[in-house]
């Protein structure tokens, strides 16, 4: 290869590869980009499988009972260090969200005696009535 | 596990520590043993309330501080109590009562309430129960006599609250029905969980109101939607997972009473005084706290036709239960079991499209 500069002709180192050798070095790095990335892949879909399998919801039935798990229940401890180990794993409902239930107290010949929540709760049930729970409230 | 039902034999902790005038929390079996988490209950505000904690072990002072705030709530706000602030404040109607901070911000949660849902959760029902024969403590209620609807409620906006300073007017009676049970739930979470060092998490329900504070369990809390008060969990409709904020129900289904030959229930319409008769009859919403999804349920209930786009707009979600029983799914509630709720970020007392401004 040749260039003018002026009047004189000054030669440039000409690169020795070949067309074929081009190709061959495009294709390496395509190759090592391509390893690169298949890797990248590998790792992220490893990882994040990991952390949705981690948060993943239970698929306890409804009737099972709620129990513990974890490092803590699993070895016996006592269940305060649950919490120094991490929140325990509930696989049943602990309460429902209804319309509230009122309970009073009515006779067993029926119509209400009175009586909210609070006193029959106190145990001051009539003898011979019988409890009644009523729902609904907001 | 049976819900609802409090028996007045019970076992009391409260009794075995000697204190007999202390309410009564009966400890309630959640299962197998070795659990790690405690529940006890005791009846309040004429409800069930209802404290599960983990990790256990503080539950008496937990129970202890839920009795504190739901008798100070009892005596604030009370419509059944004569000497609550409110009926003490009603009594002399025009002149100015400083209001305890606590009922002052209950009633303040109360009108804001009536604000976000458009007049639909109104404080001002109080006349209008009484006039349909809800005047008194549910159970004690006098089924004779017909009665017509009074008519439409005043309206908050006659509600004349500066700062703590209320002045009632005459002929208005307040109801704090739609929020303070809410309230008094959330109260009584954050104050159970203070009770408890701080550490781990409770949820207090109050008759199907509830909230949660703290660390919620792994997964979440699991809790079981049902229309029936006195239902067992395992027979619950749906389970749903509650990372935080609260969740209730509202319903036309229960609390019904006979007046005459109608047959009422307590969810006022402030538009017309009478019982709502609109096209949903169960609601339950999750909301941040317990006090929006309390307003939220009552508002859905009473907006009918217009619900689910009032709870879109305040990014709720929730589940209707329409007259013939068929389930309306609404703001991402989960249509698999065992799901979780999403809570919305921002208040409904924030206003609609709050979370767009944040």
């Amino acid at each position: 290869m040749e260039s003018e500069q002026g009047s004189h002709k000054v030669s440039l180192p000409r690169d020795p590869r070949t067309a074929g050798q081009w190709r061959e070095a495009g294709l390496r790095s395509v190759r090592r980009l391509s390893n690169w990335t298949v890797a990248a892949l590998v790792v992220g879909v490893g990882g994040t499988t990991a952390v949705l399998a981690k948060w993943a919801q239970p698929t306890a039935s409804t009737t099972a009972a709620t129990t513990a798990t974890g490092s803590a229940a699993s070895a016996g401890t006592p269940s305060g260090s649950a919490a120094q180990g991490g929140a325990p794993s509930l696989h049943a409902p602990v309460t429902l969200t209804t319309p509230s239930g009122v309970v009073i107290q009515s006779a067993a010949t029926g119509g209400a005696v009175g009586g909210t929540a609070g006193a029959a709760g106190g145990g001051s049930a009539t003898p011979g009535a019988r409890r009644v729970v009523y729902g609904g409230d907001t | 596990m049976t819900r609802s039902r409090v028996s007045p034999a019970a076992p009391s902790r409260a009794a075995a520590s000697g204190d007999a005038a202390a309410p009564r929390w009966a400890a309630t079996p959640l299962g197998t043993s070795g659990s790690s988490v405690a529940a006890c209950e005791r009846a309040a505000l004429g409800t069930t309330a209802r404290l599960v904690m983990w990790p256990p072990g503080p539950e008496d002072a937990a129970c202890g501080a839920v009795d504190r705030v739901l008798d100070e709530l009892d005596r604030q706000v009370s419509r059944f109590r004569p000497d609550s602030e409110l009926a003490l404040a009603e009594r002399d109607p025009g002149v100015p009562t400083i209001l305890s901070p606590g009922a002052a911000d209950a009633l303040t949660l109360a009108l804001a309430a009536a604000y976000v849902s458009d007049g639909r959760v109104d404080p001002t029902v109080g006349a209008a129960l009484c006039h349909l024969g809800y005047d008194r403590d549910f159970a004690q209620i006098d089924p004779r006599g017909p009665r017509a609807p009074a008519g439409p409620a005043p309206g908050w906006r006659t509600v004349r609250l500066s700062g703590r300073v209320l002045r009632p007017t005459p002929g208005v009676r307040l109801d704090l029905g739609a929020t303070a049970k809410g309230l008094g739930a959330d109260r009584a979470a954050v104050a159970a969980l203070r009770a408890a060092g701080g550490h781990g998490g409770v949820l207090v329900d109050l008759g199907g109101d509830i909230a949660v504070a703290g660390s919620p369990p792994r997964f979440g809390w699991p809790i079981g939607v049902s229309e029936d008060p006195d239902a067992d969990v395992g027979a619950a409709s749906q389970v749903v997972r509650l990372m935080r904020g609260g969740i209730a129900t509202s319903s036309v289904l229960h609390r019904r009473w006979t007046n005459g030959r109608r047959t009422l229930h307590h969810i006022i319409d402030p538009a017309t005084g009478a019982p709502v008769d609109g096209p949903w009859r169960t609601a339950t919403v999750v909301a941040r706290t317990c006090v929006e999804a309390n307003t939220a349920s009552t508002a859905a209930i009473v907006a009918g036709e217009d619900a689910e786009s009032w709870l879109s707009s305040r990014d709720l979600a929730a589940r209707l239960v329409d007259r013939a029983g068929r389930v309306r799914l609404v703001g991402g509630w989960p249509h698999h079991p065992d799901g979780w709720v999403p809570v919305p970020r921002s208040s409904i007392f924030d206003g609609p499209g709050a979370e767009a401004r944040q």
